[in-house]
């Protein structure tokens, strides 16, 4: 995790032409971008292309970051409007079964309660519930973020964060036990 | 159930309460707060055990090599290339020049025919292939000096100092440009020279539109790299792999063309 200090520094450097601090900047936060953007579209291809895109735009909008908010979050934050163009393109909610390359060997895949044959599950139901939800919970209780910065990231109110969570999980929740039924 | 209620069974779902007493009394006295909050646990849980997805290293290789590409597509692609290129204008001026002053000045045929032999030696036939070939260098120049771009979407103090860096280098390119690389020093210590001679012997039409529409028009098909051919390089595309024209392989510097889009996907500088 980099520090403001840092990222400032960066984003000046990229702004006075180093690619190589553009760089730096991918290799900080690429696995959280491709993260955030593989579990709000759902698929791997669609969501590195989402990934790309993201960070073509954050160095081609270099010049307009203000300094307002993290760089991370502004990052983010141009992931997941990626993100919903690339869904407002698709018009369609997915109901195929997820193929065994999309999750590839995840290191964190030891948990008792969600073996790897049940993760596709959650996956699936995730891609069923509406994405201002999915994108909440995405944010809070995937990523871990406090509701503050998902508030400041989707540049709504705390309080209709909370409810998208709240909501979020209870229809994920209806979709989870529609599966185990 | 009351905002109040809500809040007690989500928090203590995400385990934030250091005092659960109230909120297990409300769960054990309502059915639709048990509901809710086996429905909210559940939900919870399942989430925070997916953990962060992360790139495989030929995902993140291909980010890399994908986002340079496509910034460097709206920009004339900068290549270090042989000194003689970029004294080729010069050097076409000056025959221009000498040819011109020469006719002026009453030398007439016999430097018209001294032209006409630097120009033969440059493999033109005259001043209309010296003509072209002036045109053609100056092309070249424009290809390799950067400079401006109009199709640039990037902010232009980045492209634009970018792109009148002389420097190419595979770190530019991340991991991708690594691979690439690896493939390059193949072509030029000559491990598929059979291609390299099938595409002397005759011209393929297509490669040679595609080049052209990838701005290498100054350049020539010297291998065609299929997936098979490579376990180390990140491309799942066939590849043409070409050079300057009149150069020697081993020393050229080698652009690396993806045939289905004409995209240059990586250039290699001149070795040391």
């Amino acid at each position: 995790m980099t520090t403001a200090a840092q990222d400032a520094e960066l984003l000046a450097r990229v702004l006075d032409g180093d690619h190589e601090a553009f760089n730096q900047i991918m290799r900080n936060h690429e696995d959280r971008v491709f993260s955030v953007c593989l579990r709000i579209v759902g698929e791997r291809e669609q969501a590195l292309d989402a990934t790309q895109e993201a960070f073509l735009t954050a160095f081609r909008k270099a010049e307009q970051f203000k300094g307002n908010s993290a760089l991370g979050t502004w990052i983010y934050r141009i992931a997941v409007n990626t993100c919903y163009d690339l869904l407002r393109k698709q018009k369609r909610r997915r109901t195929d079964p997820i193929p065994d390359h999309l999750e590839p060997a995840d290191h964190a895949a030891e948990d008792a309660v969600d073996s790897a044959g049940l993760r596709p599950g959650i996956q699936r139901a995730l891609a069923l519930i509406p994405e201002d939800f999915r994108v909440a919970v995405v944010l809070s209780d995937i990523e871990g973020m406090a509701l503050p910065d998902v508030a400041e990231l989707l540049g709504v109110p705390v309080g209709t964060v909370k409810s998208r969570v709240f909501r979020g999980r209870r229809l994920l929740a209806r979709q989870l036990g529609n599966q185990i039924e | 159930m009351r905002d109040h209620d809500l809040e007690l069974i989500v928090a203590l779902v995400e385990g934030r309460l250091q005092d659960e007493v109230e909120a297990r009394a409300l769960i054990a006295s309502s059915d639709e707060a048990r509901e809710e909050y086996e429905a909210q646990k559940l939900a919870y849980e399942s989430l925070r055990s997916m953990g962060a997805a992360h790139l495989t290293e030929n995902e993140r290789a291909a980010l890399h090599r994908d986002v340079w590409t496509e910034l460097r597509a709206g920009s004339p692609i900068k290549a270090k290339t042989p000194w003689y290129y970029r004294w080729a204008p010069v050097a076409a001026g000056l025959f221009v020049v000498i040819g011109v002053a020469a006719v002026l000045s009453g030398g007439g045929q016999e430097a018209a025919t001294t032209f006409r032999d630097i120009a033969a030696d440059l493999g033109g036939d005259g001043d209309e292939s010296a003509a072209a070939t002036s045109t053609t260098t100056a092309e070249a120049a424009d290809l390799y000096s950067g400079g401006d771009d109009a199709g640039a979407q990037a902010p232009a103090t980045d492209t634009t100092q970018a792109m009148t860096d002389d420097t190419f280098t595979p770190e530019e390119m991340a991991n991708g440009g690594a691979l690439y690389a690896v493939d390059a020093a193949r072509v030029r210590e000559g491990e598929f020279t059979a291609r390299l001679q099938d595409y002397e012997e005759e011209s393929d039409p297509a490669v040679e539109a595609c080049l052209e529409r990838a701005g290498l028009t100054d350049y020539r098909p010297v291998a065609t790299l299929v997936p098979a051919d490579t376990t180390e390089a990140n491309f799942d595309e066939t590849i043409v792999v070409s050079a300057p024209e009149q150069s020697v392989v081993a020393e050229a510097p080698l652009a690396f063309v993806e045939l289905s889009t004409c995209d240059v996907v990586y250039l290699d500088e001149v070795p040391d």
